[in-house]
């Protein structure tokens, strides 16, 4: 299987803050794949590298096997939605479209013109006059309809609200059905990701802290609470993400390889958003003692 | 044709609770043997979930036998889940109300009661796969 | 790609558009009247030819004011057109709309920089051409296209101003990024590049031709009176129609000026006649007035010309052109490297 995303060692620096760094992760093709992680913490920076926005301070990165913007070629195959989803505000749609189709061979003009369509969009408004969800839609359908490999979206439906937020991922995900592109999309809505996506990218204090499809995620994650106690007695395929202990109770999220079969435990499953949050925890957690990195499976 | 919702506090995942769906659906005989269930591509345009998520709900519905795909048409239902007659639920249902007055009577409470039924049902689904 | 140039420049292009169409009108009806004027001057006779010389210098003063608007023409094609097109992109964040398109940022850039150039080289040069030609009349008539102020507002100068003034723009916006930082530095570099150039280069750009006048107080030697004793000062200039003249000296012909004991000496009777500073003598300058005092100045300046003459340095006014291109290819050649430097900063310092 191809490769949507393929990092060495890669980092950015701006001045003397590392944004990124050590980045060194295999994303496979074919998922939509949710980017996380706290304010700040390096998703927008990977974004952009990816796109060719931004060079790397250090390391290497391909995507869809090549130099992110290394020719116009490259550049048709990668569709980009940037944060606050920027459109030219004195600007028609229907210029927007145009210049859509000026500047990218494998444009569709049929579908751009069937989304305008269906959102009730009036060709000839101009873009600055139109509601955060509607402009979003607009660069959203500009994306999709230059007929991209994989789509990358920074925060898309941040400034939405839930109706517009629906829409949005309604037709995500409806162009993911019928075209099967790849998808990378950074979002606090964990919820909204639970959903959507079915791989995971978690990135904090500019690393990658978890790498890995949804499933595994939470096949492999769980909650134990019981009786207090140290948790450096735990088995060997057991490790403790966070850790919370009061003066008689003792709750952990931990990854796990096989079952437990201690009886004292009671063991819940969890949602994404638990062990995303698990993961950003900070503070009350030991850093993994092997990388969780995506595995070839 | 029926529609899927997604209750995103349920707790269960959201292909299971597709699959928990047709099932019940099946069982009501809102669905029967013949009928279309929704494309993949309705059910991510209503609910705005991945495509996989509904692949892999109507694919362990295959596996369970309860539907089949046919390329580039859909995917159809082939058997029907209310086989198990009202008539043979019906000692099944006094019996469980009567353990049910018992348990009330040995001073559980409802939580107390569910934990219970949960816990043996989960052991003895254990022990059957096992 | 050229479309989507031309687009975000239409509604600029064509307020210009319609602001040079008005001036260019205006400048075909009044320098149609214009001409006519000016061949009346050269059919007139006796008396006539001096109301008829003035009619063609004097009139339109309005109009001339095209001449000051192609003064500042080129500083607006800077500010308004060369230094948003980079920095404004960066600013609203466009830019990662525009270059996560199907075609590099090189190519976005340049097709910009084309378009954007060749609509302010359009419109300088109708303007200049309409200018010019409106002025062939007064010209003709007071010969003076090298003068700096005149020659800035002619021929092809101005659409090489307004090129360079765009890529200079052009340049600071996409290192500074900033729309309003890059238009008040690109205005204060393009002022700076038109009068270090004018003052300092263009002079330099033709060698001067040197006459050498004998002196002559009609000529317009004038005499100074200093404490010290009487100084010669090249007042005005010789006649030499249409010529640009940078420089006017008095030496002898081994290149040295006369020292104030020459002139002392030479000029005893103008001294004689003149009174020292600041005690209320003839006229500013201590220039003579009265008969006896000019018959004075006559005899010294006849007595220093024994020895000393006017030396000119001028360019001839036949060399308007050979100025105009050598000065057009010093900004376009600066505008080159700038667009160079626009283009590299794009790809490669910009990520």
């Amino acid at each position: 299987m191809s490769s949507a995303l393929t990092a060495a060692g890669l980092g950015k620096r701006y001045g003397r803050k590392w944004a990124l760094r050590g980045c060194t992760v295999e994303i496979p093709d074919g998922h939509v794949v949710g980017l996380v992680g706290p304010n700040g913490a390096g998703k927008s920076t990977l974004l952009n590298l990816m796109v060719g926005l931004l060079a790397p301070s250090e390391g290497s990165l391909e995507v869809l096997g090549r130099r992110p913007a290394a020719d116009a070629e490259q550049l048709g195959r990668v569709g980009f939605l940037a944060q606050d989803a920027p459109v030219y505000g004195s600007m028609s749609i229907a210029d927007h479209l145009r210049f859509g189709a000026h500047l990218n061979p494998r444009w569709d003009a049929g579908f751009a013109q069937e989304r305008l369509d269906a959102l009730d969009l009036d060709p000839k408004q101009r873009a600055g006059r139109l509601s955060g969800g509607q402009r979003a839609q607009l660069a959203l359908t500009m994306a999709l309809a230059k007929r991209p490999q994989l789509l990358l979206l920074d925060e898309p439906v941040a400034a939405l609200d839930p109706l517009a937020r629906r829409d949005f991922l309604a037709t995500l995900t409806s162009y993911v059905a019928e075209h099967g592109i790849s998808v990378v999309m950074s979002s606090h809505l964990l919820a909204d990701l639970e959903r959507v996506c079915d791989y995971l990218l978690l990135v904090s204090a500019a690393q990658v802290q978890l790498a890995d499809e949804v499933e595994e995620l939470l096949a492999h994650h769980r909650r134990i609470s019981g009786p207090r106690r140290d948790l450096s007695t735990l088995p060997a395929d057991q490790q403790v993400i966070w850790q919370s202990h009061t003066e008689r109770q003792t709750t952990a999220v931990i990854h796990l390889e096989g079952a437990i079969h201690d009886p004292a435990w009671q063991v819940d499953e969890l949602s994404l958003e638990d062990v995303v949050l698990a993961y950003m925890g900070g503070g009350a957690q030991a850093p993994p003692s092997r990388p969780l990195l995506g595995v070839a499976r | 044709m029926i529609e899927f919702h997604l209750d995103s506090r349920s707790g269960v995942s959201p292909y299971q609770q597709i699959v928990q769906q047709v099932r019940h659906a099946l069982r009501l005989g809102l669905l029967e043997p013949g009928d279309q269930l929704p494309t993949v591509k309705d059910v991510v345009a209503s609910l705005a979930i991945n495509p996989n998520t509904v692949l892999k709900a109507y694919r362990e519905l295959e596996h369970s036998g309860l539907a089949a795909g046919r390329p580039g048409v859909g995917t159809f239902v082939t058997a029907t889940l209310s086989d198990a007659p009202l008539a043979a639920q019906l000692p099944l249902r006094r019996e469980l109300e009567r353990w049910l007055v018992k348990a009330r009577t040995a001073g559980l409470d409802d939580e107390s009661i569910e934990a219970l039924f949960r816990d043996s049902f989960r052991s003895a689904s254990a022990r059957d796969i096992a | 790609m050229t479309w989507m140039s031309w687009r975000q420049v239409r509604s600029g292009a064509f307020a210009a558009f319609g602001i040079l169409v008005a001036i260019v009108v205006t400048l075909g009806f009044t320098g149609v009247h214009l001409s006519n004027l000016y061949a009346d001057y050269r059919s007139c006779s006796g008396f006539t030819c001096g109301s008829s010389f003035n009619a063609v210098t004097r009139s339109y003063h309005h109009v001339r004011w095209v001449g000051a608007l192609l003064i500042l023409v080129p500083a607006f094609v800077g500010i308004f057109w060369g230094a948003p097109l980079v920095a404004r992109e960066l600013e609203t964040g466009t830019f990662r709309l525009a270059w996560a398109q199907g075609v590099s940022r090189e190519r976005w850039l340049t097709s910009r920089l084309v378009v954007s150039g060749v609509v302010s080289a359009v419109t300088t040069g109708a303007l200049t051409f309409a200018f010019t030609w409106w002025a062939i009349p007064i010209d003709r008539l007071q010969h003076n296209r090298l003068a700096p102020s005149v020659f800035a507002e002619r021929g092809i100068v101005p659409v090489a101003y307004a090129l360079f003034a765009f890529a200079l723009g052009t340049a600071v916006g996409t290192v500074l990024r900033r729309t309003m930082a890059a238009m008040a530095v690109t205005l204060v570099g393009f002022t700076a590049a038109r009068v270090v150039t004018q003052i300092y280069v263009r002079p330099h750009l033709l060698s001067p031709l040197t006459k050498v006048v004998p002196l002559n107080a009609q000529l317009g030697i004038g005499i100074d009176r200093t404490t010290a004793g009487l100084h010669l000062v090249p007042d005005g200039t010789p006649k030499l129609p249409g010529a640009w003249v940078t420089g006017n000296r008095i030496v002898d012909s081994a290149g040295h000026g006369p020292t104030t004991a020459y002139v002392n000496h030479a000029c005893q009777s103008l001294l004689a006649h003149t009174p020292p500073p600041g005690t209320g003598g003839p006229g500013p300058k201590g220039r003579p007035i009265d008969g006896p005092a000019f018959q004075a100045m006559q005899e010294c300046l006849n007595n220093l010309s024994a020895r000393f003459h006017e030396v000119v340095s001028y360019r001839p006014a036949s060399r308007f052109w050979e100025l105009q291109w050598l000065e057009s290819a010093i900004f376009l050649g600066a505008a080159a490297l700038l667009v160079s430097l626009s283009v590299f900063w794009v790809r490669r310092r910009l990520v």
